[in-house]
């Protein structure tokens, strides 16, 4: 394991299966002297919300529960987020592969995992780890990148093996931004789930290649509707520096056709960078006032069988993922994530 | 500058030069010519029309339409010839890799399109929807003329800070049926590039996703930001601009857009789709070399919800 700490950030690596994943976060992130200092995380094997069971069948169960997590912040503790584990079954059992079900609300009663999304807005709203051509359910081994910031986490995941299956997997969870002052209560709920894989699916893939855009969930909308689903872009094509030594560093922008633009991810922005070799992974980079970590992303193709992934309810979802506007760059450049740190504060 | 002059009318492709010879005679910027096959090099059988600029000679450009058995394909000129001449397709490296499609193989659709083309000092964009051949049509976006530097330049550089932009990307071909829609970024040829290199490629991109106004009526006007990976970013469209409207009706097309210290002219895109055909990447040049690209402008071909515009900066 390695854990990185600056000024109270944090960043975890590690590489285990999709199965370990969630014990083996939670190991890394409560271990001593690394501690995060953010957030609770809490493994909770036997979850039923992390027991296959089959979609066709539904007291038939399959296998022993896979596990679930639970995020808890440390200074806001209505910052609650659970990850369940699970995967499609169908009764006879034939399994379609990995994915998570989510929960943004913490449970009425107690602290157990609760996917409160997936049972609101339904199994479409999985974070599906591979595709479920022929399907396979594969436990792919990936390389974990962990950022856990003041009131968000980001899970970066490259897959080490059935490249031809496995998403390019990112995760983010947390609090926006809103770029104008809501009412508290409001503001309070403008926490959300985006990840590599759009909610909702057309089953047309030839519509589905159309919209570029990322779309995950929001706990409830300005004028609170729960569970709105929210779009999200960044900009992370454009060289940097450019002429005159600019940087162009974007945010991702959460939107909504109804609402517009409402905010944007805490703490972090995207950036290419023209040389990789000036600004290497694990620097920090002063940039107009801000202090940012450097994150390199690792530019993973797409799975190269069909986009597909079936759900814990049985449906086929055609979805193409997005997280940073192309998936891969056209010509040279390092794309990178900025991680923006407190700066240091002189008397 | 002034509202953009604007143009529209419905032709096939081979009946473009005629249309934009007569309908933009008396342009207050672009003096606007047809000429044969013939009287240019390596003109096209479809027809060729040539742009130039009244204030400014060395800005011109040159569009031979041309098809072979497969596609149709614009082969593009952006020098000031005295013959006129396709010299991208002519005198650059890549030559065949430089041109623009229509449509996806299999035959020689002459498509007929809704053609809106908007005129202004320094620069031209044409806005192609199909009406016809729906299973292989490419919405057509073209984009030439000048780009504004982020920078100050050496005046001998920058009067060839010049570039054609089209909806397919300029010498990206793969053949890895994969990798298809893995680069999400249009790409074009400029004259020089800050060293000197003869017609660069420069990739360029927009975020025409975001839809506005949106909270505290904050509105999200992006440009087409002009960028090389070696270099980085260098410049912009010069005075266009793209955005996307929660309500359409609110900001009719044609109509100007006021945000205080700029003004715009607004033109809602029609976000067409990519032909419904499982070649919808493949097409051939004028030399019958295929290629498999996905076509970029937006960023994204169409937009969830909201009506995406361009802006031209009055």
């Amino acid at each position: 394991m390695t854990a990185t700490m600056v000024q109270g950030f944090r960043r975890y690596e590690f590489t285990s299966t999709i199965t370990n994943f969630l014990s083996t976060l939670t190991i890394e992130m409560n271990t001593y002297p690394y501690e995060d200092t953010n957030w609770k995380v809490s493994y909770y094997p036997k979850d039923p919300y992390s027991q296959p069971k089959a979609y066709n069948s539904l007291n038939q169960t399959y296998g022993t529960p896979l596990g679930s997590l639970t995020l808890e912040n440390l200074n806001d503790t209505s910052l609650f987020f659970s990850l369940c584990l699970n995967h499609s079954v169908s009764y006879g059992w034939t399994t379609y592969g990995y994915q998570l079900r989510c929960g943004l609300n913490r449970p009425t009663v107690g602290e157990a995992p609760y996917p409160d999304v997936s049972l609101a807005i339904g199994e479409e709203s999985n974070i599906p780890f591979h595709t479920s051509s022929s399907n396979v359910t594969l436990n792919i081994t990936y390389k974990w990148t962990v950022f856990p910031l003041n009131e968000a986490i980001f899970i970066f995941g490259e897959a080490l093996n059935n490249i031809g299956n496995a998403y390019p997997f990112r995760l983010y969870l947390g609090r926006m931004s809103a770029y104008e002052e809501e009412d508290p209560v409001v503001k309070g709920s403008f926490v959300g789930i985006f990840s590599h894989a759009p909610i909702g699916s057309d089953t047309n893939w030839a519509n589905n290649n159309l919209y570029s855009v990322g779309r995950g969930v929001v706990r409830t909308s300005r004028n609170n509707k729960k569970y709105e689903l929210y779009n999200f872009c960044t900009s992370a094509q454009a060289t940097s520096p450019g002429s005159g030594n600019r940087y162009f560093v974007s945010p991702w922008y959460v939107f909504q056709s109804k609402e517009g633009v409402r905010g944007e991810f805490q703490q972090m922005r995207s950036v290419v960078f023209k040389d990789a070799n000036q600004h290497p992974d694990g620097t920090m980079i002063d940039l107009d006032g801000k202090r940012y970590h450097v994150f390199h992303v690792n530019d993973q193709q797409q799975p190269t069988s069909y986009k597909y992934w079936i759900d814990t309810a049985g449906q086929t979802r055609y979805i193409q993922p997005y997280f940073f506007d192309s998936n891969t760059l056209l010509g040279d450049g390092q794309r990178a994530i900025l991680f923006e740190l407190p700066s240091e504060v002189s008397k | 500058m002034a509202v953009p002059k604007r143009y529209s009318w419905v032709s096939t492709i081979s009946e473009f030069s005629n249309n934009a010879e007569i309908q933009m005679a008396g342009d207050s910027w672009w003096e606007v010519k047809k000429y044969v096959q013939t009287a240019v090099t390596s003109g096209g059988n479809w027809g060729n029309t040539v742009f130039k600029n009244l204030a400014d000679n060395s800005l011109c450009f040159t569009m031979a339409f041309h098809a072979q058995s497969y596609n149709g394909v614009i082969r593009w000129g952006m020098m000031n010839n005295v013959t006129p001449k396709v010299d991208v397709f002519t005198d650059s490296l890549d030559k065949g890799f430089t041109e623009t499609p229509f449509s996806c193989d299999t035959s020689q659709y002459n498509i007929t399109y809704k053609w809106t083309v908007f005129t202004m000092s320094k620069g031209v964009f044409i806005h192609g929807e199909y009406q016809s051949h729906i299973n292989y049509a490419y919405p057509v976006r073209i984009y030439m003329g000048r780009l504004a530097s982020l920078e100050p330049e050496d005046p001998a550089i920058l009067n060839d800070f010049v570039g054609i932009f089209t909806h397919m990307p300029s010498n990206v071909s793969n053949s890895n049926a994969a990798t298809y829609g893995e680069y999400n970024v249009g790409r074009g040829v400029v004259r020089k590039s800050r060293n000197g290199t003869k017609y660069e490629y420069y990739n360029f991109t927009t975020d025409a996703q975001l839809t506005s106004p949106g909270v505290g009526g904050r509105y999200y006007v992006n440009p087409f930001m002009v960028f090389n990976p070696s270099e980085g970013v260098r410049g912009q469209f010069d005075d266009i601009y793209t955005a996307c409207f929660k309500d359409a009706s609110q900001h009719p097309d044609g109509s100007i857009l006021d945000l205080g210290d700029n003004k715009y002219y607004v033109f809602h895109v029609v976000d067409q789709q990519m032909p419904y055909n499982g070649n919808y990447i493949r097409w051939y040049t004028s030399s019958n070399n295929v290629r498999y690209c996905v076509p970029c402008f937006f960023g994204s071909n169409n937009v969830m919800g909201g009506q995406r515009v361009i802006l031209f900066k009055i």
